[in-house]
């Protein structure tokens, strides 16, 4: 009995087995790709500590100019997601394959994914060639790149819908745009409202990472810091970051946790 | 007079199910018709292409007209069907109210089909719009409850605010799809007492699908029957016999059922009297 037992156990792993072993032959693999040294950690170790303390103590002689650029910051992440969000909630709309033809969504659904598929960071650099240095093109950035997520967000949400209240609207002599407005609308709402603010939260993030290639904000003082070698006041930054991106995400998530 | 619903040869398949065959139907105004048959018979389907919201066949599908105007023919829609629909009250098993909008809310938007588009859109409802959802709210005896959120209700208000909603349309034709299929007996009553008074008092034509024979027998003067997407009775409700149910429910097992069902009904002594036969 306990043989037999053993062996059906043994059948039932084996293809897990297998599985396992390429997961382990792929990260063999990556680790020559990524020039995996741990060593490194232990053998610079010295230097490490060094350089972590040529961090502290912060220096927070700036933190006036640290602040004005950190409100910069949330401004471009505010604007570019208000902007996002007004152009995902029709998009949202005619990317869901419940409302709109295939004709319709499938190509905007790729357009979608190019916006998507692209990181902000590039798109930023692009639109500091196109418009300047400078906050604006931030927001440009952030635009774009969030209108991809949010859309196929909006429309996932869409495509859950249930199709009575719909129906029963369509029944009442409704428009197509009114079946849209009182039938699906508010059944999506809780759901748009919780990914819109997810998105600020992260776009507060990603508006420090974006001035570090020319567009506005707290991103261009980092940026200036570290290439100068000036650490300490590196230091006073990312905290200035951290705290304020702790605050937004905090303040978000009660905002997010009232609409669902 | 033309009749207030005239179905014309109507034939819809599905992928490989025939629906309906051949179906002819005339109802006239002011009629109250209970659409009985078993599951599958094609009664929901039927109901469903009156109001234009499935569309038949496209080589021999047949008409559909509602109150002399073409809602459908040869699986075409009318491509005023969205104006028709006003006209069409429907009636939903599941209610389908939109869930998160107030009772009130929900009424208004019977008025969607008969203003204008712009002010539907952004819902700029006037005072006479506001007033006769509120007097259709009061009707259906919910007035009370006009600013809670419909998600709310029970199930028997629900049905209840949706015939407030058709009422607020001031549709002619009123469809109702297995409009007491989910509700408790009570509440099952209490919305075919209003069906059969909007039938009564306002000389609106109603059609009601059932799945309770003695529901369609004590409230409807007319019984279409369906089989097989085919119509299998029309006649008097009372002339239908046991042995007629049987026959049209098919299998033994689904007709002692309705007889339990019957038996349930105690206030009806017709009905107990339909059991012993």
């Amino acid at each position: 009995m306990t043989t037999l037992h053993a062996e059906a156990v043994g059948k039932r792993t084996w293809p897990q087995y297998l599985g396992w072993g390429l997961f382990l032959v792929l990260l063999a693999w990556a680790w020559k790709g990524a020039e995996m040294n741990p060593l490194a950690l232990y053998r610079d170790s010295g230097n490490m500590a060094t350089f972590a303390a040529d961090f502290f103590p912060p220096d927070f002689h700036e933190w006036r100019s640290y602040l004005k650029e950190m409100i910069v910051t949330v401004q471009i992440a505010l604007w570019g997601t208000v902007l996002a969000i007004v152009c995902s909630v029709p998009l949202g709309i005619l990317c869901a394959d419940n409302i709109t033809p295939w004709w319709i969504h499938q190509p905007l659904r790729r357009v979608m994914d190019a916006f998507r598929s692209i990181n902000e960071m590039v798109f930023a650099m692009l639109f500091v060639v196109a418009v300047g240095l400078g906050p604006f093109a931030g927001v440009l950035a952030l635009w774009i790149s969030t209108t991809g997520v949010l859309a196929k967000l909006f429309a996932e949400a869409v495509e859950a819908i249930d199709p009575g209240p719909v129906e029963g609207v369509r029944a009442t002599g409704a428009s197509a745009l009114q079946e849209v407005i009182y039938g699906v609308i508010p059944q999506v709402m809780p759901l748009w409202v919780s990914y819109a603010l997810y998105r600020f939260e992260a776009n507060v993030r990603s508006a420090t990472v974006v001035g570090m290639v020319g567009a506005g904000g707290i991103g261009v003082i980092l940026w200036e810091n570290i290439r100068a070698f000036q650490f300490v006041q590196t230091c006073a930054v990312l905290l200035v970051i951290i705290v304020v991106v702790s605050l937004i995400d905090v303040l978000s998530q009660r905002l997010r946790k009232r609409f669902i | 007079m033309t009749p207030a619903i005239h179905v014309d040869h109507l034939n819809k398949t599905f992928a490989k199910k025939t629906a309906l065959v051949d179906l002819e139907l005339t109802i006239a105004t002011g009629e109250m018709v209970a659409l009985i048959g078993a599951s599958g018979s094609g009664k929901s389907t039927l109901l469903r292409h009156l109001a234009g919201l499935a569309c038949c066949d496209k080589g021999n599908g047949g008409s559909v007209k509602v109150l002399g105007r073409e809602v459908q023919a040869s699986g075409r829609l009318n491509g005023k069907v969205r104006r028709l629909r006003a006209d069409i009250g429907y009636i939903f098993q599941q209610f389908n109210l939109v869930n998160r909008l107030s009772v009130i809310d929900n009424v208004l938007l019977g008025c969607l089909g008969r203003m204008p588009r712009w002010r539907g859109s952004l819902g700029l409802f006037n005072a006479e719009e506001k007033q006769c959802a509120m007097q259709s709210l009061a009707r259906v005896g919910l007035a009370d409850l006009a600013q809670q959120r419909a998600s709310t209700l029970s199930g028997g208000q629900q049905q209840r605010v949706a015939i407030a909603r058709a009422l607020t349309q001031r549709a002619e034709v009123i469809l109702a799809d297995e409009p007491i299929a989910s509700l408790d007996p009570e509440s099952a009553r209490k919305v075919m007492e209003i069906l059969a008074d909007i039938n009564r008092r306002d000389g609106k034509t109603v059609v009601v699908t059932l799945h309770q024979v003695d529901y369609a027998m004590r409230y409807c003067p007319r019984a279409v029957a369906l089989k097989g997407g085919r119509i299998h009775f029309d006649g008097q409700g009372s002339a239908m016999s046991s042995q007629f149910l049987n026959d049209l429910y098919g299998a033994d097992v689904d007709a002692s059922l309705m007889i339990c069902d019957q038996s349930r009904h105690a206030e009806l002594p017709q009905r107990l009297a339909l059991a012993r036969a």
